[in-house]
């Protein structure tokens, strides 16, 4: 019955995507330990779709150097074509030498993102103070599930009647933007849903740049954590802004706001980190 | 409830062979026959395109190879995209999905599959993930209106072979109806209740298709563990 539902799971994922509730529940059946390749139906689905074999479209130019450059800040100016002449979005990246990996680290070496040392988020995070005092309304205790009947929106009062909401204060870093801020954020895995409050937060001019929302998940790399949305924060004491995540977010470790160009980036050169709220 | 148009009578009375994107009613250039696997797992591995993977270069931090890799997906990559997301969205997805196959290149196994099938397979995920949560798909299009040529010409035919060819023998081999549901499953990626809806087909019904239909895909390329059952 187990392996039956876990191949319906898989299937619809491979081809429809699944729900929040229906990733949670896959989730768990996966962490049962059957003995299934988990990507084996969406493996099968890119071979139908594969078999569809007609001239492919080349991609347009423009966004082949947004690709490139993109990989130039992952990996550094060796990503970039022969004979190109790419201008890297933030020219210290291209100049930041990247250790030789051997063929036996997995993935690519630690590399140094700008010309100072790159600190890790939670290092970052430990050296803080925190001085924030949450005035959001206690969680209510838990009560009935309500996941199953909340619509694809949940409200601030949904996310905080959730059963696993957890409320994380911020940390603001030593950013300019940061001094005095404060605030948390709300987040609850089983509504996909959450909202951040920020204290003091300096308002930001959206033609110039925007605040921009990662969340790091234990279940994902943390050299691409999941954008949690683009925002702006205007004048005045206390901003709520909800949380938009673009992927599925299963065990929250960390949430950072950091500073980006207008419409936010793929992949943030972390050089303005502002407040980080890290998952007890 | 969707209104009946020539489209959907012709849906429901011709006998059309399977189709990925194409001109209805015209029968499809097939990919070359595969070898029919006999045991549930093949022997060997999954027979690589003649060009080398980039990826295990790429999980082993060789930046000389990410150039390679995005020249010779980039347009692979594009195509999906443009097949599954909004002309809005598709420069975006196409960003993100790099991002993902970066992330993913150690996860690459070249005896589960073939390199563009892994590509594929990543890119899909991602424009799956995004039409879901951006409510966004591409401007639909009635089947009389796909263009595209179904010869042997693009990247299915040179590159990714193997797994083409065989998910190829297994369509083959589906009931009409369920040739029909999977192809707007996956070409077209409408959901199960869109389908349903367009098909005039219970929503149940479709669901059965569509898992019956890529279960066969899946055993025909041997993939995963052979303990699960077919669902339906």
């Amino acid at each position: 019955m187990t392996e039956a539902r876990l191949s319906e799971l898989l299937i619809d994922r491979a081809t429809e995507g699944l729900d929040p509730a229906a990733e949670l529940e896959l989730s768990e059946l996966l962490a049962l330990g059957a003995s299934f390749d988990p990507d084996a139906y969406e493996l099968a689905a890119a071979a139908v779709h594969l078999t569809s074999a007609f001239p492919l479209q080349a991609m347009p130019a423009a966004l082949e150097q947004a690709i490139r450059r993109q990989a130039m800040q992952v990996f550094g100016d060796k990503a970039a074509a022969p004979g190109a002449r790419l201008l890297p979005l933030t020219p210290r990246l291209a100049a930041a030498s990247r250790p030789t990996a051997s063929a036996s680290q997995r993935g690519a070496s630690s590399q140094s993102r700008a010309s100072r040392p790159w600190l890790p988020w939670t290092l970052a995070a430990a050296s803080l103070l925190l001085a924030v005092v949450g005035w959001w309304p206690e969680p209510r205790p838990a009560g009935p599930d309500l996941a199953p009947q909340v619509a694809a929106a949940p409200s601030l009062a949904d996310v905080l009647a959730a059963p696993d909401v957890r409320v994380i204060p911020w940390s603001p870093t030593a950013d300019p933007a940061a001094q005095g801020a404060g605030g948390d954020v709300v987040w609850s895995t089983r509504l996909q849903a959450g909202f951040m409050r920020f204290q003091h937060l300096a308002p930001n001019q959206p033609r110039d740049a925007q605040f921009q929302l990662w969340i790091f998940d234990r279940n994902q790399d943390e050299r691409y954590p999941i954008d949690g949305g683009v925002f702006d924060v205007g004048p005045g004491a206390e901003v709520v802004v909800p949380i938009d995540a673009k992927l599925a977010v299963a065990a929250p470790t960390l949430f950072a706001i950091t500073i980006e160009k207008p419409g936010g980036v793929v992949v943030s050169s972390r050089e303005r980190l502002v407040l980080v709220a890290t998952v007890a | 409830m969707v209104a009946e148009t020539a489209a959907d009578r012709r849906w429901a009375s011709e006998s059309v062979p399977f189709l990925g994107p194409g001109k209805l009613g015209c029968p499809p250039e097939l990919p070359p026959r595969a070898p029919v696997y006999t045991s549930r797992r093949p022997q060997m591995s999954v027979p690589q395109p003649s060009k080398a993977p980039l990826l295990p270069r790429i999980a082993a931090g060789d930046g000389e190879a990410v150039s390679d890799f995005i020249d010779r997906y980039k347009n692979l990559v594009w195509w999906l995209a443009r097949q599954l997301a909004s002309d809005a969205d598709a420069e975006d997805a196409v960003q993100e999905i790099f991002v993902d196959l970066w992330s993913s290149a150690d996860r690459y196994d070249p005896q589960r599959s073939s390199e563009p099938a892994f590509v594929a397979m990543i890119a899909r995920r991602r424009l799956i993930d995004r039409r879901r949560r951006t409510g966004r798909r591409p401007a639909e299009s009635s089947l009389e209106d796909l263009e595209v040529e179904l010869a042997g010409s693009g990247l299915a035919a040179v590159e990714a072979a193997a797994e083409a060819a065989l998910a190829g023998d297994a369509i083959r081999r589906l009931d009409e109806k369920e040739r029909r549901v999977l192809s707007l499953a996956v070409y077209q990626g409408l959901s199960h209740s869109e389908i349903a809806d367009f098909t005039r087909l219970p929503l149940g019904t479709v669901k059965t298709y569509v898992r019956r239909g890529l279960s066969r895909v899946r055993e025909m390329l041997g993939a995963g563990s052979g303990t699960a059952e077919e669902p339906g």
